[in-house]
């Protein structure tokens, strides 16, 4: 409502509301297709039953001797499938469609060069623009990759499920963390640097390697070195004077470290634990300086040990760096999930498996590892019988996992590329389109070319009629980029249909105003849009005989006015009324112009 | 086992300069490297009170200053005679953006409405009662956001710099809604090469409807007052020729480049008052003329402290040919005035804290200091030492109605 701001819809509810119905529906389609992976699965298990028993062959066939996955790779898939599969299920908590790019995408930005900005505003802007597809879509893409790292322990298979976790790992790192914050000011490693997303992307890519990357400590002695140096830059970073960590500050103004925890101590979460958090800022508070310089000479040490690659001073390091780091989670990072919109329990926990894992492939280092192939040992005719049983249960478990992925991965995909935007936005914040019934007021005024324009003379067309200020700075400009809009969406059939507006200011409505609205929406040349005026006591007659309520306001306001656009139909008949204020939002708008759009084929269909 | 002894020191000192490099981009002193910036438009005080034989008018902001969405600029108007201010802001539109008043010697009195948000045209609004009826108009671009940026003549015309469409000189046919492009910035800057135009910043015509503009110079030692030649008492205006006409900038400021901030017509002719820049030093100069194409006599040059910068500009005074000039330094204020031609600049002491404008009528000053919705009007006269609260006043302020 320009100038009033408009009623409010029925908000976020009809947004969970769509985004429970899409993930039932895909359930509903992972189940089935789970039975149909199942029934084929125990198909060819009786098919090699039978084959065998009609051979005489025993049944299941003797497995190939391989040895066992390595220990450091087996932690870092168990851990980060579990992890991948807790994203998942932070995902499903319902603010996640409504609430994400606001509260998680753009904050993430915030201080980063413009470039990071608008790389995480194309995410935040599709996500947007498609809250129930990109909310639905990310818990399946999650889950389903933490299943299928659980389920997939060797081969080719695992590999796959090691470079789909390092893909979306970095596609959420540049699009959903802002590339972890590590070029935004006051980051450090305590908060989340350099982003949980990048580390998911590695342990993907050390999975994604061939398992003889994990025979001897090469690997691990990698992984810990890098691991190291990279405790020693934040070591850097953490010292580094004028960034506030030295400063305690006060409860009014905390330093960098202390801000970060008290603003998480605020945070909807379990009192227990809000009372550690805010107890650990105030103690930070107290101690800025000294909690500084205990963390520099932790990441020091510990960055140096693990620099170091003895194998004696590894261990203790580990145990360290493992007690340290959750202490940070806790503490800190406030396990990272609470709120409503928290997508993961943040970097350090991801960090310490990487470091774990890293130690394990040091000093549980293989000396030859077996890869599994797919084939049994007997000479068999057929090349389904080589299958051995035990790979077709991974086999089918995979590719449900890879079906899960692909339910949330095709429709993020097309959501990301498509310009559209879900309908249920503007439902959203408007509520549904209202049905009407009964002629149309009838009203005799001109338009924007001074030629006069009646209802009557309108006979034969569908009528979208909405009120406009033609002085107005917010919400008309809006609304007719959606009349704009929604007659480009109409394509061929937008010849059929008139865009009308009244207008809707009782000082302003001379032709030449309207006219010079029309320029700034660069409406002169759109021959179904007609902005129609009078005299004002002949719009007063159509504002009242629509129940639009225009009103004059002091002291520099705009003049105010209900935003509602009625569809008639080619009779003169009211058809649907719709609230057409387009609320706070303006990457929404799109939605408004697909409803407007959808709803005018109807009635010209009717 | 030597094959990976280089590893650890070369990770280590790769990890080092990023952190280092991270660090520095990070660090609250050093900070992101900003683009240099073309020249841009100069930005100019828009709060002003400006008074007429007849009226005198002041425009401030209101509300919640830190929200573009919720401040809002008002009008007050005081007759001539009259002991009080009244709220006259012109309605119909959201003034969001700023306003910016053309008071005349006679006639109605024109305000025009800077855009705001989605809004980028103009709308204009004349009242001939003294803001009790307001008749409406509109520039079909935005007008330039300037103090003197509309002009009414002596005919009932308006003259208009647009901000838009590379700044353009516009006057009204007499109807309010009709506009006739006259001339561009580009145009004046190439009949006027002395100056080197970087932007036109006022207008005004003169009591005969000579027509002349204020300009921002990129020369140095040019006051860019320009007039139509010859003067333009009837006619269009557009087609004709433009000259400088002001005098160079004083001595000692030899090197400033210069900006005219005021230019307003009064029963004696035209009066400009011009910021002078010269690194990070600014003067002001008041300036006067019989006519549009007469001989400007300057002010001695009014060196602005540094720290101080232009808050708000008045024109008035006892003989109506005085230019005030409130400067602003965080909440401190003072005031500097000058009667006319031939005066010195006066201080005028204790000036109330967070003024936001001023006026300046007869032997009276008035500042304006508003406090979301609430104005509080200080007095300074002559014959009474310091300051008295004479008016209180709350403003309806719809807030949350351009959101």
């Amino acid at each position: 409502m320009g100038g009033m701001g408009g009623p409010s819809g029925p908000g976020n509810s009809l947004i969970i509301q769509a985004f429970h119905s899409a993930l039932l529906r895909q359930a509903g389609l992972i189940f089935v297709v789970a039975v149909v992976i199942g029934l084929a699965w125990n198909g060819l298990r009786t098919l090699q039953y039978r084959r065998a028993v009609a051979a005489g062959r025993p049944f299941p066939p003797p497995r190939p001797e391989i040895g066992p996955e390595p220990v450091a790779r087996r932690v870092l898939r168990i851990g980060f499938g579990v992890v991948w599969v807790i994203d998942g299920l932070l995902q499903l908590q319902q603010n996640m469609p409504a609430d994400l790019p606001s509260q998680v995408l753009q904050p993430a930005a915030s201080g980063s060069p413009r470039w990071v900005g608008d790389l995480v505003n194309f995410g935040a802007d599709a996500w947007t623009r498609h809250p129930v597809t990109a909310g639905a879509s990310a818990v399946w893409i999650q889950l389903g990759i933490g299943v299928f790292l659980l389920v997939a322990p060797r081969g080719r298979w695992s590999r796959v499920a090691g470079l789909t976790s390092a893909g979306w790992g970095l596609v959420v790192w540049v699009f959903g963390e802002a590339l972890g914050g590590i070029l935004a000011p006051g980051q450090t490693v305590l908060f989340g640097l350099p982003g949980a997303a990048l580390v998911y992307a590695v342990a993907g890519g050390l999975i994604a390697l061939p398992e003889r990357a994990w025979i001897g400590q090469r690997l691990g002695r990698l992984i810990t070195t890098v691991a190291g140096a990279f405790l020693l830059g934040m070591a850097v970073l953490q010292a580094w004077p004028g960034r506030g960590f030295w400063q305690g500050g006060t409860t009014a103004h905390p330093g960098s470290l202390g801000s970060m925890v008290s603003q998480m101590a605020t945070t909807p979460q379990p009192h227990l634990l809000a009372s550690a958090v805010s107890g650990f800022a105030s103690f930070d508070i107290a101690h800025g300086w000294g909690v500084n310089l205990f963390v520099v000479v932790a990441l020091t040490l510990t960055g140096l040990a693990l620099l170091s690659g003895r194998r004696q001073l590894l261990g203790p390091t580990v145990v360290v760096l493992v007690v340290l780091g959750l202490a940070d989670w806790v503490l800190i990072e406030d396990l990272g999930w609470f709120g409503g919109v928290g997508t993961d329990p943040n970097s350090m926990v991801p960090l310490l498996l990487l470091v774990v894992s890293g130690y394990l492939a040091v000093v549980r280092a293989p000396v030859t590892v077996d890869e599994p192939v797919p084939a049994a040992a007997a000479p068999v005719r057929r090349s389904w019988e080589r299958i051995d049983s035990g790979y077709t249960g991974r086999l089918a478990l995979s590719l449900a996992a890879v079906f899960v992925v692909m339910v949330g991965a095709a429709p993020m995909a097309s959501a990301s590329i498509s310009r559209s935007s879900d309908t249920v936005l503007a439902d959203s914040v408007d509520g549904p389109p209202a049905p009407l019934s009964g002629p149309a007021p009838g009203f005799q005024l001109e338009d924007q070319n001074g030629r006069p324009v009646s209802l009557t003379s309108l006979r034969g067309y569908t009528v979208a009629l909405t009120f406009l200020d033609p002085v107005c700075t917010s919400d008309c400009p809006v609304i007719a980029q959606e009349f704009r809009l929604a007659s480009q969406l109409l394509g061929a059939s937008a010849s059929k249909v008139r865009f009308v507006a009244v207008a809707a200011n009782p000082i302003y409505y001379s032709t030449s105003v309207i006219r010079a609205f029309d320029r700034q929406e660069d409406l002169e040349n759109q021959s179904n849009w007609l902005f129609l005026t009078g005299s004002l006591s002949e719009l007063t007659s159509v504002w009242n005989q629509y129940g639009i309520t225009v009103v004059s306001a002091p002291a520099g306001a705009m003049a105010v006015h209900s935003e509602t656009t009625y569809l008639i139909d080619a009779h003169g008949n009211d058809r649907v009324a719709l609230n057409t204020d387009p609320g706070s939002g303006s990457a929404d708008d799109r939605s408004f112009s697909e409803v407007l759009a959808s709803q005018i084929t109807q009635v010209m269909h009717r | 086992m030597s094959r990976w002894s280089t590893v650890p020191i070369a990770a280590t000192v790769a990890l080092l300069v990023v952190a280092a490099v991270t660090s520095a981009c990070g660090s609250g002193t050093s900070g992101t490297a900003t683009p240099a910036l073309a020249p841009a438009a100069p930005s100019l005080p828009v709060a002003s009170g400006v008074t007429s034989p007849s009226t005198s008018a002041v425009l401030l902001p209101m509300g919640h200053l830190d929200d573009p969405t919720n401040t809002f600029w008002e009008l007050f108007l005081r007759p001539s005679g009259s002991p009080a201010w009244t709220l006259h802001t012109p309605p119909g539109v959201a003034d969001n953006g700023g306003l910016v008043a053309a008071v005349p010697t006679t006639g109605a009195l024109a305000v025009g409405f800077l855009p705001s948000q989605d809004l980028r045209f103009s709308p204009v609004s004349l009242t001939t009662d003294g803001g009790g009826t307001w008749s409406p108009g509109q520039l079909p671009v935005a007008l330039e956001a300037a103090p003197d940026a509309l002009s009414v003549g002596p005919d009932g015309r308006l003259a208009a710099v647009a901000a838009t469409a590379g700044q353009t000189l516009l006057t009204s046919t007499g109807d309010p809604t009709t506009w006739l492009s006259t001339v561009s910035r580009a145009a004046v800057a190439r009949e006027v090469p002395t100056c080197g135009v970087g932007r036109l910043s006022a207008v005004a015509f003169d009591p005969a409807g000579g027509l002349a503009l204020g300009l921002q110079c990129t020369r140095r030692g040019v006051i860019g007052l320009a007039v139509a030649s010859p003067p333009t008492a009837t006619g269009p205006v557009a087609g004709r020729r433009w000259t400088v006409t002001s005098a160079t900038v004083p001595t000692g400021v030899g090197d400033a480049i210069s900006t005219v901030l005021r230019l307003e017509s009064t029963d004696a002719g035209l009066q400009a008052l011009a910021e002078l820049r010269s690194g990070s030093s600014s003067w002001l100069v008041a300036l006067w003329a019989p006519t549009a194409a007469g001989r400007w006599t300057r002010s001695a040059a009014l060196p602005v402290p540094s720290g101080w910068s232009v808050q708000a500009t008045a024109t008035g005074g006892a003989n109506g040919r005085g230019v005030a000039v409130l400067l602003s330094s965080g909440a401190d204020r003072r005031i500097e005035e000058i009667e006319g031609p031939g005066s010195a600049w006066t201080a005028v002491p204790s000036v109330p804290v967070s003024a936001a404008t001023l006026a300046w009528l007869g032997g009276e000053t008035d500042v304006f200091v508003g406090s979301n919705s609430h104005l509080s009007i200080w007095t300074s006269t002559v014959t009474a030492a310091g300051w008295s609260r004479t008016a209180s006043i709350t403003v309806p302020i719809q807030y949350g109605s351009s959101s």
